[in-house]
């Protein structure tokens, strides 16, 4: 695990990688929040007996989520997809994970997540602690997540969608398009910025600096980009492709500064913030 | 007469020894606990119950689970509500793996008395390894290998489910094998050994207190019997550095008593060893019996069925809570106040009885060796120094 | 004596609890370090050493024990709190005295409140892991949980109601989890996507806050502007 510096560096917004890859899976009937790659991964991973199970968010009701332990390829195939808000860590997953059939776990989370589970990994702080049980850290590319009530009340106000009919949620370019009941609705992402929670506004971290493996969406539609942060996590994503799971080209200078873009600017709105509360 | 002070270690925490010698054996010694008192008695006054089950077990990182027990045992008792069976069981449980831990963290630090170098570092490795391996069962049962949260008033908060508790009782089955194994190696090992040989030769007979063999039980030992004294108030002619004494003594019938391991043992096991040897063979006895107690009880535990009794009553009231510690009888004594908060708190723990015992064994012992005397006797300074009656000094 | 790097590993009258975690390690660390311990038999407060872990809070009314952890200091290179009481207070923080053979003995305190402290690690007890990991760290160089570390020995207390006061009070809190899942005595629980914090389970530990991802950002922004300002301080000579 290559060291992280002190705070994420304006001329590295991305964090240290060493591969940057646009990937997608190459099953396609993946109900995927991108090009479908995590999911590939992780089918890998398990398929490959690397790993026991799959800790995920499964879509529970509109943009809500619940936090599981996929241990077969249907549950890891039924988490595809983007959960639009954060989905707490809770005992629950705890104590499953301390139950004795498990002993290794590939991670899905978002960056702020991701650096929790570094940290656990890295310093156990706590005898209770599940580090050895940490695999791969896999981190989501996040600008923000909603305040869920808050948004879907703005929603079933302004716009008449009901929670329960929101199918998924997608972005495109700057609108956020929201699916449901067989519809769609477009709203621009400066209209719906309220509904971000305020700790999100002040995080840094757009690529999740502290995972193995990164995965965001790529500029190219249907594709996936992924960074692999130190070498486990580069033969990981070889080895997915090599075996057929994955469909994947080195990523373009292009490419990169799409998401180098991003960072920076989610970088300089928590670098305003931050002074604020401190 | 010549006077030492042997700063003492691998003991579990800060103590000294203050030896006086003559011609090369032990006239005279002190034992005299240097720890700051944090004083835990005080610091649980006022507070909601349920935080004193949390913060007394930070009293101690070796017997913190011993103090859980008594400490929810005495709150129960004072609030009027038990434990469903399956609490029972796990909290045994709890406990008989906090007093193998023990037990073992005891061995890791004697082995260099008993042992010569090559071989040393297999004995404390092989004894980490099943410590480790009891740190895991503990943790699946009571939540940490160390202060478990899941002791709780009215039992115990988690039930493991069928499968943990299967593979549990396989885990238990080697761990006792795996230690058969490394005691009779063990003993083949030191039998030669020089202080064996001082140890097994010095022999004394104490009073022996033990309520009972695995748990604890206030109703077999009258504890309106015992008294809580200064250090001074045991000897006369004190010189001024055990002064500095930290910890208070804790007499039974007036008398000096022994209690844990040696004490159960004899009282449910009919076991009699007088030399100071005979205490650690005890402990060496008292694991490999909890460890199949432990199996038994998981064979009990209800999968389903709650641990806890799942009621807090918040009303005045005393208790008392009396466990067998890892070292001997452990007592909690408590009254909550109209709100149901503490109002009194008292600890007595075991060391306080045995620290005079470890003055009277050493006298005679060569002074060499002495410090063997109060590690075999495996004091609790954490513990010894967090005590009661107040009264202007 | 071996070329190893020296460690002591010296309890100010804590619970035992992190000098015997750190024991269940002994001979992983051993094979590394040359460890001096009161467990192994062979702690000399006197002598040199390259890191020294000092487990227990200290007890602000014992001259002894503060002069022992001044020689600590001088005789060490780099100096570690290690554990709740000796980087936060955890639990001693509650003690108020009063109680026999030594009622004087009243206040307790992280150790940082005596010595300089290089770095502060909560956990009641840290696993026994740990030591290993972060010696490993702190000789391979900076990073951000270092600076965390070093962030925390800045602050004389940190627990779940500075979590909830912090973060959770002021709005800041993403619910992530991680807080919950970092409790060891399950004070924190989330109730509507934000923790919540059962007060009388609080042993004020600090294992919460150093585990959040805005607590942490907070404690090392604020250690940097303190740290600037201290430099700026000495450039028109002050102290
Ligand atoms: C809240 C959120 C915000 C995002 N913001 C951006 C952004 O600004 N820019 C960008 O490029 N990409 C963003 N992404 C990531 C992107 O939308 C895709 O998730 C990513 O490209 C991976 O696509 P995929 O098809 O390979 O993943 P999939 O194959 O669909 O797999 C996604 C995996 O992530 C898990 N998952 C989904 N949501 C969550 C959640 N909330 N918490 C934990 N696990 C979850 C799923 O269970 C699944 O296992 C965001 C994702 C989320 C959840
Ligand atoms: S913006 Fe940051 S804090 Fe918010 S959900 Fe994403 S990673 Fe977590
Ligand atoms: S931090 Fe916890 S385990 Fe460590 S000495 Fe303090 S109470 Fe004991
Ligand atoms: S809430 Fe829990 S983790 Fe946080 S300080 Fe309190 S006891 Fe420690
Ligand atoms: S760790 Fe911090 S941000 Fe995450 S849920 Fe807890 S308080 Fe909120």
């Amino acid at each position: 695990m290559a060291f992280q510096p002190a705070t994420i560096d304006p001329s590295n917004p991305l964090g240290p990688y060493i591969g940057a890859y646009i990937a997608r899976s190459t099953a396609k009937n993946v109900k995927a929040g991108g090009g479908g790659a995590v999911t590939a991964i992780l089918l890998y991973l398990l398929d490959k007996k690397k790993i026991d199970g799959v800790v995920a968010a499964k879509k529970t009701r509109g943009i809500k989520g619940e936090i599981v332990l996929a241990k077969t390829r249907e549950e890891i195939l039924m988490a595809a997809g983007n959960r639009w808000s954060i989905v707490p860590y809770t005992m629950r997953l705890k104590e499953t994970l301390m139950s004795t059939d498990i002993r290794r776990v590939a991670f899905v989370g978002l960056p702020c997540q991701a650096q929790f589970l570094r940290q656990m990994k890295m310093f156990p702080l706590m005898e209770g602690d599940f580090a050895d049980k940490i695999f791969v850290i896999i981190s989501l590319f996040c600008m923000g997540t909603f305040a869920v009530e808050s948004f879907t009340d703005y929603l079933a106000r302004n716009y008449n969608v009901p929670l329960e009919e929101v199918e998924n949620i997608d972005i495109e370019g700057d609108y956020l398009v929201i699916f449901y009941s067989g519809k769609k609705l477009r709203l621009p992402i400066e209209s719906i910025i309220y509904h971000v929670q305020h700790g999100c506004i002040l995080c840094p971290d757009y690529t999740g600096v502290f995972a193995d493996i990164s995965a965001g969406r790529a500029s190219r539609e249907g594709y996936t980009l992924i960074l692999t942060r130190n070498r486990l996590a580069d033969s990981i994503v070889n080895n997915a492709a090599y075996d057929g799971y994955l469909e994947i080209s080195e990523a373009t200078e292009e490419e990169i500064r799409y998401a180098r873009e991003k960072a920076l600017d989610k970088l300089n709105r928590s670098l305003k913030y931050i002074m604020r509360i401190l | 007469m010549e006077a030492t002070v042997i700063d003492l270690q691998r003991v579990g925490g800060e103590a000294e020894l203050l030896a006086y010698d003559l011609d090369g054996i032990v006239e005279k010694a002190y034992f005299i606990t240097t720890a700051p008192v944090r004083g835990f008695e005080r610091i649980v006054k006022g507070k909601n119950p349920v935080f004193a089950v949390n913060a007394v077990m930070r009293i101690c990182g070796i017997c913190h689970a011993a103090h859980g027990i008594a400490s929810a045992e005495a709150i129960e008792d004072a609030m009027g509500v038990s434990p469903p069976a399956n609490g029972r069981y796990l909290r045994e449980t709890i406990g008989l793996l906090n007093k193998i831990q023990s037990h073992l963290m005891h061995l890791v630090m004697i082995i260099p008395d008993l042992i010569p170098e090559p071989e040393r570092m297999k004995y404390i490795v092989a004894t980490l390894n099943i410590l480790n391996k009891i740190n895991d069962v503990l943790t699946k049962i009571g939540g940490s290998p160390t202060h478990p949260p899941y002791l709780v008033i009215g039992g115990v908060s988690r039930v493991p489910d069928e499968k943990t508790l299967v593979n549990l009782l396989e885990e238990l089955d080697k761990l006792i094998e795996e230690y058969i194994v490394l005691r009779r190696s063990f003993k083949t090992s030191i039998s030669s050994s020089d202080i064996y040989g001082q140890l097994r030769f010095k022999k004394h007979k104490p009073k022996y207190l033990a309520s009972h063999m695995f748990y604890g039980d206030k109703y077999s030992i009258r504890i309106d019997k015992i008294r809580v004294v200064r250090y001074e108030d045991i000897h006369e002619d004190l010189p001024s550095k055990a002064r500095e004494n930290t910890s208070m003594i804790a007499l039974y019938d007036g008398q000096i008593v022994e209690t844990g391991p040696r004490a159960r043992l004899n009282k449910y096991y009919d076991y009699s060893d007088d030399s100071l040897w005979g205490l650690q063979e005890a402990r060496l006895i008292e694991i490999e019996l909890f460890l199949k107690r432990t199996r038994e009880l998981l064979e009990k535990v209800e999968v389903g069925e709650s641990g806890h009794s799942k009621v807090l009553v918040y009303r005045s009231g005393k208790g008392t809570g009396v466990f067998e510690a890892p070292r001997g009888t452990l007592i909690h004594t408590v009254e909550l106040d109209d709100n149901g908060r503490i109002s009194k708190y008292k600890i007595i723990v075991p060391t306080m009885f045995n620290i005079p015992l470890i003055e009277q064994a050493a006298q005679g012992f060569p002074s060499k060796h002495v410090d063997i005397v109060p590690r075999i006797y495996d004091p609790c300074i954490p513990c010894s120094t967090h005590i009661i009656r107040l009264d202007s000094r | 004596m071996s070329g190893k790097t020296s460690i002591l590993i010296y309890d100010l009258g804590g619970c035992e609890g992190c000098p015997l975690s750190i024991m269940r390690s002994y001979p992983r660390l051993a094979r590394i370090y040359d460890v001096h311990a009161k467990c192994i038999g062979n702690a000399d407060i006197e002598r040199q050493y390259n890191y020294a872990i000092i487990t227990g809070p200290i007890c602000l009314n014992s001259q002894r024990h503060i002069e022992e952890l001044k020689k600590i200091r001088k005789n060490s290179k780099i100096l570690i709190a290690y554990g709740s009481c000796a980087s936060v207070g955890g639990i001693i923080l509650y003690a108020r005295g009063g109680q026999e053979p030594r009622p004087d003995h009243r206040v307790y305190a992280p150790i940082s409140k005596i010595v300089r402290v290089d770095f502060s690690i909560p956990g009641c007890p840290p696993a026994p892991q740990m030591l290993i990991s972060l010696l490993g760290c702190i000789r391979s160089g900076r990073g951000y949980f270092l600076d965390l570390f070093k962030a925390v020995s800045a602050y004389s207390k940190l627990s779940g109601f500075d979590l909830m006061d912090e973060v959770v009070l002021t709005g800041i809190c993403v619910g992530c989890g991680a807080c919950v899942l970092s409790c060891p005595t399950n004070a924190l629980h989330m109730v509507d996507g934000r923790p919540d914090l059962i007060v009388e389970k609080c042993i004020r530990c600090g294992t919460c806050t150093v585990r959040c991802p805005r607590f942490t950002q907070i404690l090392i922004q604020r250690y940097k502007l303190r740290e600037r300002a201290k430099m700026l301080a000495s450039l028109v000579g002050g102290e």
